[in-house]
This record gives C-alpha cells, structure tokens and sequence, in this order.
C-alpha cells in the first residue's frame, strides 16, 4: 500500500557557525527499514534528520530519496512526514483539522479527505477525540494526533524526532509499541532520534549511533550490543553500560589490570589474538556487567575487589564494586546479594572480553 | 467542638462576603471614575445653554435635541459658529474623511508592520537589533517638533492636504508600534509551526497565511486598536496640514465649538459624544481577539 523507499547520506556536513554539527556522514537506509538515530544530546542526530526532511541545508555532500538527488528541493517537495519533539500541532485547529491539514494542501475532495482522515484516526485509535483543540488533549493523545498528521499523506519516509521525550512514563512504553506496530502495519521507512538507548534497541531494525557529529556504528541492536566498535558505542548502550579496565599482557597469558597492579589469568586463545594485533600494551578491557560472574573463594581467572554498594531492582541486582578509585557494576542474579565491605573475585566470562586500543577507543578485538 | 468549627466556619463565610462586598465597591468606584466623564458629556449635550450654565445643576430637566440637529442642519436659534453656513455638512464629511483615512492607516500599518515584523522576527540579519532601535526612535521625538518641517516638505512636494500625503504620514507614525508589537507576537509562535507546515506541503507563504496569522490575531487586534485609535485622535498634524479638502473630525469639532460667545458647549459634548462611537464600535467588534492566551501556550512541554 505505502511506496517504499531508500534514503543515503553521502559525505553530508552541516555546521552552524564554526561548531560542526554532522561531520562527513555516509548512510544508507533500506526501503521499509526502521532506523533508529542515538546518541547523547547534541550528538548531532537531530540535526541529521532535519537535513533529510530539508528543514536544514547542509554545507556538503548529498541527500538521496529513492535515488533523487533532494538537496535543493524544498521542504514540501520532498515527501517526507515529520514528527516535532513538542508536536507543533496547530492550537487554532481541532485534531481533525490538523490531520487533514496536508491534505487540504493538496487540494483534495472534502470526501476524500474525510475517508484518508478517518483511515489514519482509526490506525491510531484516535477517532473520538477529532473534535477537539489539541489544548484540551493529554499528552499521548497529542502525540496520535502528531503521528497521524505525518502519516496521513502516506509519505516516502516518515521521520521522528525524540517523539516520546516529552510523554510520561507511563505512556511512553505504551506509544512505544504504537509506533512500532504502525510501522510493521504500513512499512513505511521510519527514522526515529532519540537519546535513549532501551528505546532504540527495543524498536530500531538498526541502530546508528552518533557521537560528536559524526556517525560512530550502523548495526542492528543485537551486533551493536555485542561488537561495539568502540569504547564510545560500549558505554551508551547498555544499561548499565560496559566496564572499562586499562590492561596490558605480560608474559603467556597474564593480563596485568589498571587496578593497583592487579593480574588477571587469560586464556591462551585471547592471548594469542591479542599478540597477533601486534599491540600488548595501552589497551583497554572491556566487559559487559552480565558478563561479569562474583566469587567468594579465590579465583584463578578473576580479581578480587570490594563491594561497595548493592542496587536491588527486583529482577536482578547491580553491585557496585570498588579497588582503590576504580569502580565496576556487575549485573547479577537477585538472590545475590554480598554485604558491603566484603571482599569478591571478579570472574569475567572469557568469551565475551572485548579489547580496545587506549589513544584511538576503538575495539581491537 | 463542633459549634466551635460551626462558628470559624460561619466567620470564614462572612470574611469571604466581606471581601466580595470590598471588591465590588473599588470596581463601582473605578467603573464610576471612568464613565462619569461619558454621562457628563451625554446630559451636557441634551442641555441648553443656559442650563449648563446653571448654577446648581438638576437632576431631571427637559432635554433638548438641539444640539444634535447642528450635525444634521436643522437647529433652531443657531448659535454663532455652529450655525453657520455648511456646518452640517461638513460635519459629516468631516466624518466620512476620518473614517476613511483611519480605516486606509490602520490597514496599512498592519500589513507593513505584520511583513517587516515576521521578517525580522525570522530570518537572521545583521544589525538586526540596529535596525529594531531605529524603527523604534522615529516615536522618540514629540511629534511637535517635527511638524514645521514636515508642514514645509508637504508643501514643497505637493503633499499637503492630499490623502496620499497624510497615509503616509499617519502610517509613519504608525510603524514603529505595530513592528514592535507584532514582532513580539511573532517571537512567541515557534518556528517549528512553519516547519510543521512546510513538511505537510506548504510552501512558506502559505504556512505563515494559514498558521502563523492566525495564531497572532489577538496582535493583529492590539496593534489596530491603537494604530486606529492614534489617527482617530490626532488634531495636531490634522490641523496644520489638513487645511481644505482634507479636514477631519477633530479640527472640525473644534472649529464648530468656537463662537463668538467662546465655546458652545452643548455642540461641543454632542460632537464628542458622536466622534468617540466609531471607537466604541470597533472595540467591542475586536474585543474577542484581544484576548490573548486562548490561543497560546499549547505547545507543550
């Protein structure tokens, strides 16, 4: 039903002044794909969509929808549906009027209006609130309205910036699994920012994480959760996210920790890969905090440290160990639970150890 | 206990009375302190001239139109000056003129001072807040001061007492006003409406004509009232450079009030009390939308 497309980015750049907000990024988005654009505040994700959607015009590179090149077609031209953080739904109309606002810009027949009006408010359950003036409505219902006015015009491409940022708690999840429905419903190649990595990996088919302008990995959330590419990606997914332990190796198979010269026995098969890179020294483990197993006897294949506090969440618990000023989080099972000041043997699951060069935080092995 | 609660409960009762009683009193006094001027002008105009003159003046008299058929050319007994030749007449052209020059002024103003104030309110500009200071200091001199040059220059380039000359005069005045407010109601209407718009097929003209105007209308209504208001009553210019074909109410009222005798008060309050309608109706037509905040503020947070 919904015309499929493809979006590629090739070497955009957009800066405002003298900051680079988006640096040389290269993408390519798959008809139907749900992309998901993540990363801290000011990483330059919002910035990115609103070059696609021609709200900004980038200073290089260019902007493909379905093959044409779109870097001078304006804005409504462009066939794209955009979602505001704050909606910007229009207070002088009621829902109906908003959602047939694209359709009047077309200059449809009343009827026709009406019946594409009533298809989208039922697709969003929202056909008994089209009377109403968006200051009269609940911040979710806001939100269906926003997301129908996008959708109604069936565009190319439908974006989404931070849509559920300003939802409360509650709903959020709920509007979670709205948007992802709809789009499993109509197809339509989605790009949804957000700042939150639980949402991303809970709708995204592929999650492109952004840091300081430029675009840092491209993988579906299972590969960005298990092969980071980097200590960046590492930490903001993840949550809590990946701990980080300066190493070298020493001799066959001896890591030598950042942790008040505490060692660490590796297996011989991490060690030779680690020799292979040609780069022993200066690097950086990094391990998952479900990857991280608590002993209370001496382990040949872990470290002790200090148990400093015990979060528990019902589910599982998160214990906050300490060595000197280092601190780890270990994720564990919820009848775990140490007491504070108790001495463990941290025992890493050696098959999930990623190793990462020091000076350039990218992943080595 | 419980007659205790009854008793706090009767005394709050009664403090709340009291303070509905107070509140009502200071509304009458002020609603007094405003209409008593209005009323006064009223039973004034009903009046003759020797009971305006009296000195004790009575509640119930006989009022008398005469002061009213002045405008219309039928008075009896015309006093000097109001019942001259051509009063009537030029009474209601009088009218007619400031009607028309306020109605061409304010829509003038509004349709300059909208496009200038969206501009600068949305694109980015050098010397942007210059510009602002300067559109603002033309209202920084008394208008007094400038009327010998402007008499002068209106004269030389054939301007004065023309109706071109005086819209864009009174428009000139007007400007800075209607930027400035316009401008602030602009800056209060987030950019992403457009954007919103413009991504729904609009193209940025059409955007700002279906969904930023009419989120400013309560400025749209402010900025007509006073720029309408300011032509309505301006006498100074219009007595100078106004001097025959393009004669306007005040100048009029004035004239027609003068006699021999001094002022004839009686046409002088009947006058006044006809030239302060137009306003009264205009007002009240665009009081709705000078209500602001039923529009604003929906974006939410």
């Amino acid at each position: 039903m919904y015309i499929m497309s493809m979006i590629r980015l090739v070497n955009l750049t957009k800066k405002f002044g003298k900051t680079v907000a988006v640096k040389n990024a290269d993408l390519e988005i798959e008809k139907g794909e749900f992309v998901v654009f993540l990363g801290p505040s000011g990483c330059g994700k919002t910035t990115t969509l609103r070059c696609i959607a021609g709200l900004e015009n980038p200073e290089e590179g260019e902007i493909y929808i379905d093959n044409e090149l779109v870097n001078d077609l304006p804005t409504l031209d462009r066939d794209v549906g955009f979602v505001f953080q704050h909606y910007a739904l229009f207070p002088h109309m009621s829902a109906y009027q908003n959602i047939s606002f694209p359709l009047r810009a077309m200059k449809h027949k009343k009827s026709d209006i009406k019946k594409e009006v009533m298809k989208v408010a039922e697709l969003l359950r929202i056909d008994k609130i089209l009377q109403v003036k968006p200051s009269h409505l609940s911040g979710g219902d806001l939100q269906s309205v926003a997301l129908a006015r996008a959708l109604v015009i069936k565009p190319k491409v439908f974006l989404l910036d931070e849509p559920l940022s300003t939802l409360d708690a509650e709903f959020r999840e709920e509007a979670r699994t709205m948007i992802k429905r709809i789009h499993m419903e109509i197809g339509s190649t989605t790009i949804y920012v957000t700042h939150d990595q639980m949402e991303a990996m809970a709708i995204a088919d592929r999650i492109v994480t952004m840091d300081l302008g430029e675009i840092q990995q491209a993988e579906t959330p299972e590969n960005i959760y298990h092969n980071p590419i980097n200590m960046f990606v590492a930490n903001f997914i993840g949550s809590p996210g990946m701990n980080f332990v300066d190493c070298a190796l020493e001799g066959k198979d001896t890591m030598k920790l950042g942790l008040d010269g505490k060692t660490l026995k590796v297996n011989e098969a991490i060690a030779k890969k680690i020799h292979s890179t040609g780069k022993e020294s200066n690097l950086v483990m990094g391990v998952r905090p479900e990857d991280l197993d608590l002993n209370m006897k001496k382990n040949e294949y872990g470290f002790p440290m200090e148990v400093m506090i015990v979060e528990e969440l019902g589910p599982e618990n998160i214990i906050n160990l300490r060595s000197g000023d280092h601190t780890l989080k270990v994720l564990t099972d919820p009848h775990i639970v140490p007491k504070s000041g108790e001495t463990v043997w941290v025992v890493p699951d050696q098959e999930r150890i990623r190793i990462f060069d020091k000076e350039t935080q990218v992943e080595i092995l | 206990m419980k007659l205790d609660r009854t008793i706090r409960r009767k005394r709050k009762k009664g403090i709340k009375v009291l303070g509905t009683v107070i509140i009502f009193i200071v509304i009458t006094i002020v609603f007094v302190a405003y209409v008593f001027p209005i009323f006064w002008m009223g039973v004034t105009s009903l009046k003759t001239k020797v009971q305006i003159f009296d000195p004790v003046p009575k509640i119930f008299f006989k009022p008398t139109m005469n002061n009213y058929k002045t405008f219309i050319g039928t008075a009896e007994g015309g006093e000097v000056g109001a019942g001259r030749a051509g009063a009537a007449t030029s009474f209601i052209a009088a009218m007619g003129r400031s009607i028309l020059m306020t109605t061409s002024v304010t829509l003038l103003s509004l349709l300059l001072g909208t496009m200038a104030a969206y501009v600068l309110s949305r694109y980015r500009m050098p010397g942007k807040d210059d510009l602002m200071f300067v559109i603002l200091s033309t209202r920084m001199l008394p208008p007094i001061v400038v009327l010998v040059p402007i008499s002068l220059l209106f004269t030389n380039i054939g301007l004065k007492d023309t109706y071109i000359g005086f819209l864009l005069l009174y428009t000139m005045f007007n400007m800075a006003f209607s930027v400035w407010i316009m401008k602030s109601f602009f800056d209060d209407v987030p950019f992403s409406f457009e954007e919103a718009a413009m991504c729904d097929g609009y193209t940025r003209l059409r955007a700002f004509l279906k969904v930023v105007l009419p989120m400013v209308k309560p400025g749209l209504a402010a900025t007509a009232i006073f720029c309408g208001i300011l032509v309505w009553n301006e006498f100074l210019f219009a007595i100078v450079i106004g001097t025959r074909k393009w004669v306007f109410m005040p100048p009029t009222i004035f004239t027609m009030s003068y006699g021999a005798e001094g002022i004839i008060w009686g046409v002088l309050a009947a006058s006044s009390l006809i030239y302060i309608v137009p306003v009264l109706v205009f007002v009240y037509l665009v009081r709705k939308n000078l209500l602001r905040g039923i529009t604003f503020g929906v974006i939410r947070g």
